[in-house]
């Protein structure tokens, strides 16, 4: 079975989960199972690990890509 | 003729008393006087002879090397004028050579200073333009170390304010569209 790791800034609550659960469930034909993790260090948003691909939607990563950028 | 021969006769028949009377006083006979005579021309001969040929001679000799040495100063002093000439001539072409010459090295040096001076323009041009190539590149470099901090420090500011602002609202806003987003991956 598939692990997919999912880590946020904040606790997420059941409804959050359900949505994050659904968006990458229909990316797998067979089933996952979904691991929680918290990062403060995030400041918001969600980081999802599935596998070898890497979704960043934190903010902390937002404000590396901007800090990339201005180099 | 015949008058003239006969006034010899007439004139020597005055003269030979005369004569005769001048050569008694003195105590000379016609013998003596013609031993002298002989005598003397005998004198005369030898001296001729012994002496005034020899004399002649060597006066000749001595005119005859007189002109040699009087024809050698001629072309001595010929060849000295000629020599002269030439030297005149060769000092005045000397001249002429120097004057060209410091023309010539007039004109290299007035060549030689202007090329040196062109060269010394074109190098400070380089030197002034490579200097502002240098200072456009620091300015640019500055430019963006002073973009690229300002940057980093507005980044760093609104990391700290986002730490602080950010409420569950706006996480749950944030997820919703990345999640979304992400539903065409």
């Amino acid at each position: 079975m598939n692990a997919i790791k999912v880590i946020s800034s904040d606790v997420l609550d059941a409804d959050m989960k359900r949505k994050v659960e659904k968006s990458f469930r229909n990316k797998h034909e067979e089933t996952v199972q979904f691991v929680y993790d918290v990062d403060p260090s995030l400041i918001g948003g969600i980081l999802v690990i599935d596998g070898d691909k890497y979704y960043d939607a934190s903010v902390r990563g937002q404000l590396a890509v901007i800090k990339r950028n201005l180099k | 003729m015949s008058v003239s021969i006969l006034q010899f006769r007439q004139a020597i028949s005055v003269f030979t008393p005369i004569c005769a009377n001048v050569f008694e006083s003195l105590g000379l006979g016609w013998w003596e006087i013609l031993f002298h005579t002989v005598n003397l021309l005998v004198l005369i001969i030898a001296l001729r002879f012994l002496l005034y040929k020899p004399i002649k001679k060597l006066i000749a000799n001595h005119k005859k090397k007189m002109d040699d040495v009087f024809e050698e100063n001629k072309k001595l002093e010929k060849e000295a004028v000629e020599a002269k000439e030439k030297y005149d001539k060769m000092i005045i072409e000397a001249k002429e050579e120097v004057a060209k010459a410091s023309v010539e090295a007039a004109d290299n040096a007035r060549i030689k200073s202007e090329a040196t001076i062109e060269e010394a323009k074109k190098q400070a041009e380089n030197i002034i333009e490579s200097a502002k190539r240098e200072t456009e590149a620091e300015r640019q470099r500055m430019k963006n170390d002073y973009r690229e901090t300002v940057g980093r420090l507005a980044v760093d500011i609104a990391e700290k304010v986002l730490e602080r602002e950010i409420d569950k609202k706006d996480n749950a806003k944030i997820i919703d569209k990345c999640l979304d987003e992400w539903e065409d991956r």
